[in-house]
């Protein structure tokens, strides 16, 4: 079975290294970039299954990030993590507040692997 | 007027500073639960660390560290829910959040004195539009004047109902060294009014339609 692909995009870098790590542990293919402006770029090169978006980043609005992203890579699933509480009930339902259990994560990445595939 | 757009300015501020603190703090944190989460999964996926002797108390370490996270981020979350009740002076909200926010928020003065609170938070209360910040200024200052009076060793209890067209936060220590005198001075929480219970306890009195 092919390893999941995954994309962090998070400009705390010790925080996006550390669960990149933790999830190529758990046999993910997870990677990192630390600033937007690379974001896009590997998106193209890495072709991910799901990405985990931080949605407060610096030079980055969120909504431009998903809809640049989306016009790469249409099939992708994002999964948006904030340190900010989350301001609506939509993005809720999708999102993760930072700091995350393990567990929440990895069950939302498979809620996402089978939206990809259409059983969800 | 220009006093009330001064001081409903610095609120905002305020809680812009908090909430920008808090957002701050979530990602310090972050970061600390996967670097410790990271630790944990080394002594869990490699034999050669898992043989070593510290093993056990390391994860004990860890486990430590994963629950001061996990309190660290609750008061942190309740923290910036409170920053955001300063966003503006007229919001649509719910009193029980309200409430709950400022009890969390003074737990440490409450158990200083080795008191403890309980709360019964009424479900289907009706929101409220009006001031979520002056609410919780009134609830501070209604705690704190109890906590003064309260025995130590004892409860407090915080109830929230409703009761004909207002909703009521009823405030009671479970035992007092003195009875309660709350005078409500000031104009500044109309239509918001505080009352003692018999010099037992106090009422939060808030009207909800003309809030």
């Amino acid at each position: 079975m092919p390893q999941t692909k995954l994309l962090i995009i998070d400009d705390e870098e010790d925080y996006a290294s550390a669960l990149t790590e933790r999830l190529n542990l758990r046999n993910f293919d997870a990677a990192a970039v630390y600033e937007a402006k690379d974001a896009l770029a590997a998106v193209e090169i890495n072709h991910p299954d799901v990405i985990l978006l931080d949605l407060c980043m610096p030079g980055m609005d969120a909504k431009d990030m998903i809809k640049a992203i989306k016009a790469v890579a249409p099939e992708v699933e994002i999964i948006i993590v904030s340190g900010h509480a989350l301001p609506t009930a939509e993005i809720k339902q999708t999102a993760l507040v930072k700091p995350i259990e393990i567990k929440e994560l990895i069950e939302k990445i498979n809620k996402a692997i089978l939206k990809k595939q259409g059983a969800l | 007027m220009a006093r009330e757009t001064g001081i409903q300015r610095h609120l905002a501020f305020i809680g812009k500073i908090i909430s920008l603190y808090t957002h701050e703090q979530k990602n310090h944190l972050a970061i600390i639960n996967e670097s410790a989460g990271l630790l944990g999964d080394m002594l869990e996926f490699s034999e050669e660390i898992k043989e070593l002797p510290q093993a056990r108390q390391l994860l004990d370490i860890i486990k430590s560290i994963d629950a001061q996270i996990k309190r660290s981020s609750e008061m942190a979350k309740y923290l910036n829910a409170f920053g955001h009740r300063m966003d503006s002076p007229t919001a649509s909200f719910n009193v029980n959040g309200c409430v709950e926010e400022v009890l969390v928020l003074l737990n440490r003065l409450i158990a200083q004195k080795r008191i403890t609170f309980k709360a019964d938070y009424a479900s289907g209360l009706p929101p409220i539009t009006g001031n979520p910040s002056n609410l919780q200024l009134l609830v501070f200052m209604a705690m704190q004047t109890l906590v003064t009076v309260t025995r130590e060793n004892t409860q407090i209890f915080v109830k929230t109902f409703s009761s004909n067209d207002s909703t009521i936060i009823r405030i009671t220590p479970e035992g007092l060294d003195a009875p309660v005198d709350f005078t409500q001075q000031s104009d500044y929480f109309k239509p918001v009014r505080a009352v003692t219970i018999n010099g037992s306890g106090i009422d939060i009195i808030i009207p909800v339609n003309s809030h």
